[in-house]
C-alpha cells in the first residue's frame, strides 16, 4: 500500500490527480504576497459554548442505532480490530 | 417579475384562493413529473402534514404569516430529521439524518415546508451537477446542459417554480454559478451568518448556507429567517435584521462599484457574458453609479488556491465517513485497514476520491509547507486586497462564470475548464465575503459583492437594480 492510499484509505490504482496537482505548480509560483491589512479568520477562543454533556432524544438515538451498518440481536458489529 | 413570489403564493393562502394542501399538492406533482432530475427524494406524507395543519389554521380564522405555508426545497447535503440524507453519494445512499440542520429547523419554524432532497454533486465535489450517484440534473432552459454545481438541483427546481426557494450550500460558487445558469437569484452570505451546523462539511472554511428564489425580496426574506448566532457552530456572527420594507426602488446615486479587469480580460470569458456585463455597467453609470477598474489577482492563482485548501479540508472533513458508525459497509474483509480501504473505494465516486487523495498529498510531509501553507499565505493577500478595495468601492460587480451552461458529459472528459469555470466566484468565498449572484441580463449571471457584513448593501443596491432596469 502506497504512502497516499494509506492515508486516504482509498485504493489509489487508476486514480488521476496530475489535473489537480497541477494547482500545486501554480501555487509555488505566486510572489509578492503583500498580507498586510488582512482580517482575521480565526474563530476566537474567547466565546466557547460551556463544556456540558446534553443528552439526545431517545427518537435521534433509534435513529442512530438504525444508521449502524451491521447488527447481530441487540449488539452492533464492528470490524475485528485484534488480529 | 413579482417582486416576492412569497408574499403572493401567501397572499393566495390567506385569501383562500387555494389550499395549502393543494399547493403543496400541485408542487409535489410537478416535482414527480419533472424530466430534470433534480430531486434525490420528494417529501410528500411529511409535506402533506404540514400543510393540513396551516389550512386548519386558515379555516379558525388566522393568517399566516412569516414562511407559513410555503413549499421549499433542501440540497441533499443537509440533515432533515428522518429523512434520507445522501449527499448524492453510494456511501450515504441509506443514511438517515438523527437531527436537523439549524437553517433548515429555522425554517420549519418560521412556517416553510421541506417538500424535496435535492441533487448536487457528490459532498459539492463539482461545479456542474453531474458527479451524483443519481445522475447529472438537466439544466432549467435546456435538458442537453448541465444544471451547474454544486447546488444544482436547488437552482433548477426554483428557476422551473417547483419550489417557492430552495436551499443550496456555496463552498467556492456553489450557490451562485447554478443560479446563473438557470437564471435565478442566489446568494452566498457573509461566512458565518448563517449557521453551518447539520450541513455535510465540504470546506468547513468557505462553506455557507444560502438560499435561490426568483426576485431579492425572497433572497432577504429567507436569509432573515435562517440567519443568526448558533451555540453549535463556534463561527457564527450576530448579524442585523435585514429592514425588507425600506428598499428603495431607485438606485442610490453616491454608488461606487468597482469592475476586476483581469476578470474582463481574461481570454476564456465567453463574449456574450462579457457584452452583457459590459451592457449592465453602461446601464449602471447612465443612473449615476461612479465605476472604477481595479486589478486583481488572475484566475489561475484564485483557483490554485481556492482547490488547494478545498482539498485539504475535504480530506480531512471525509475522513470519518467509513462505514463504522454509518455508511454502507463493505462486510467480511480480513482486516480493519481493508474494510477501510473497500468500503470507502466502493462508496465514494472517481471525483471525490480524487479530491480525498489530492488533499491528503497537500497535508503530507514534503507539501504542507511548499504548497499548503503557502495557500494559506496567498489567501491572505487575497484577503488584504479586498480590504483594500473595499476603502475605494462599495460594490465590486464581476460575472459570475466566464462561461455558458457546457453540455452534459463535456466536463468530464475535461475536468480542469470545470475547475477554472470557478474563477471568478472562488476569491470571494476565500474572503467571506457576501455574494449575490443575480440575472440582470447578463449570459450566466452577475455578481455583486460587498465587504463583510454588508448583505443588507448588496441586497439594497440589487432590489434597485431589479426594479428599475
Amino acid at each position: 500500500m502506497d504512502k497516499l492510499e494509506q492515508l486516504s484509505n482509498i485504493k489509489t490504482e487508476e486514480i488521476n490527480i496530475s489535473q489537480i496537482t497541477d494547482f500545486f505548480e501554480t501555487i509555488k509560483n505566486v510572489d509578492n504576497i503583500d498580507t498586510k491589512g488582512s482580517e482575521d479568520h480565526i474563530v476566537k477562543s474567547d466565546n466557547l459554548r460551556e463544556d456540558v454533556v446534553i443528552n439526545c432524544s431517545s427518537e435521534e438515538k433509534a435513529l442512530i442505532m438504525e444508521n449502524f451498518p451491521a447488527k447481530q440481536g441487540t449488539y452492533l458489529v464492528v470490524p475485528k480490530v485484534i488480529q | 417579475m413579482s417582486e416576492s413570489t412569497i408574499q403572493t403564493v401567501q397572499d393566495r393562502l390567506n385569501a383562500k384562493e387555494i389550499s395549502c394542501v393543494q399547493l403543496v399538492q400541485e408542487k409535489i406533482d410537478a416535482l414527480n413529473s419533472s424530466t430534470k432530475n433534480a430531486n434525490n427524494a420528494i417529501l410528500t406524507e411529511s409535506a402533506l402534514k404540514q400543510a393540513a395543519k396551516f389550512d386548519e389554521k386558515i379555516a379558525n380564522g388566522e393568517k399566516l404569516s412569516g414562511l407559513e405555508g410555503i413549499p421549499f426545497g433542501v440540497k441533499d447535503v443537509y440533515l432533515l430529521k428522518g429523512t434520507i440524507s445522501t449527499a448524492s453519494s453510494k456511501i450515504l445512499k441509506n443514511y438517515k439524518s438523527p437531527y436537523t440542520a439549524t437553517s433548515i429547523q429555522k425554517l420549519i419554524d418560521a412556517g416553510a415546508i421541506p417538500v424535496a432532497k435535492e441533487n448536487c454533486d457528490q459532498f459539492g465535489h463539482g461545479s456542474t451537477n453531474e458527479n451524483s450517484v443519481f445522475g447529472a440534473t438537466k439544466n432549467a432552459h435546456d435538458n442537453n446542459k448541465v444544471a451547474g454545481g454544486s447546488s444544482g438541483g436547488s437552482a433548477v427546481n426554483v428557476a422551473t417554480k417547483n419550489t417557492i426557494f430552495s436551499i443550496g450550500g456555496d463552498t467556492g460558487g456553489s450557490i451562485r454559478q447554478p443560479a446563473g445558469y438557470n437564471k435565478v437569484f442566489g446568494f452566498k452570505p457573509t461566512y458565518g451568518r448563517v449557521s453551518r451546523f447539520g450541513l455535510m462539511a465540504y470546506t468547513s472554511s468557505s462553506d455557507c448556507v444560502g438560499p435561490f428564489a426568483n426576485s431579492v425580496k425572497d433572497i432577504a426574506t429567507t436569509l432573515n429567517v435562517m440567519s443568526g448566532k448558533d451555540g453549535k457552530d463556534q463561527t457564527t456572527v450576530v448579524s442585523e435584521n435585514i429592514d425588507i420594507n425600506s428598499f428603495s426602488k431607485e438606485i442610490a446615486t453616491d454608488i461606487t462599484v468597482g469592475v476586476y479587469t483581469s476578470f474582463l480580460n481574461n481570454p476564456s470569458l465567453d463574449p456574450s457574458i462579457k457584452e452583457g456585463f459590459n451592457k449592465l455597467i453602461d446601464q449602471l453609470k447612465d443612473k449615476g453609479v461612479k465605476v472604477k477598474e481595479l486589478d486583481f489577482f488572475n484566475g489561475d492563482t484564485l483557483t490554485a488556491t481556492y482547490y488547494i485548501i478545498a482539498l485539504a479540508e475535504t480530506a480531512s472533513n471525509l475522513s470519518r465517513i467509513d462505514g463504522i458508525a454509518y455508511g454502507s459497509r463493505v462486510m467480511d474483509k480480513e482486516t480493519l485497514a481493508n474494510t477501510y480501504l473497500d468500503t470507502r473505494s466502493e462508496g465514494f465516486s472517481e471525483e471525490t476520491k480524487k479530491r480525498i487523495i489530492a488533499g491528503n498529498q497537500v497535508l503530507s510531509v514534503g507539501y504542507s509547507e511548499e504548497i499548503y501553507k503557502k495557500a494559506l499565505i496567498v489567501r491572505k493577500g487575497i484577503e488584504a486586497k479586498f480590504v483594500k478595495d473595499f476603502n475605494e468601492v462599495d460594490f465590486i460587480l464581476s460575472p459570475t462564470s466566464p462561461l455558458l451552461a457546457p453540455t452534459i458529459g463535456d466536463s468530464l472528459k475535461d475536468p480542469l475548464t470545470m475547475y477554472l469555470s470557478d474563477m471568478y466566484t472562488v476569491g470571494f468565498s476565500l474572503g467571506g465575503l457576501p455574494t449575490l449572484s443575480a440575472p440582470f441580463n447578463v449570459p450566466s449571471n452577475v455578481q455583486i459583492t460587498a465587504k463583510k457584513g454588508a448583505d443588507e448593501e448588496i441586497l439594497r443596491f440589487a432590489y434597485a437594480i431589479e426594479q428599475s432596469l
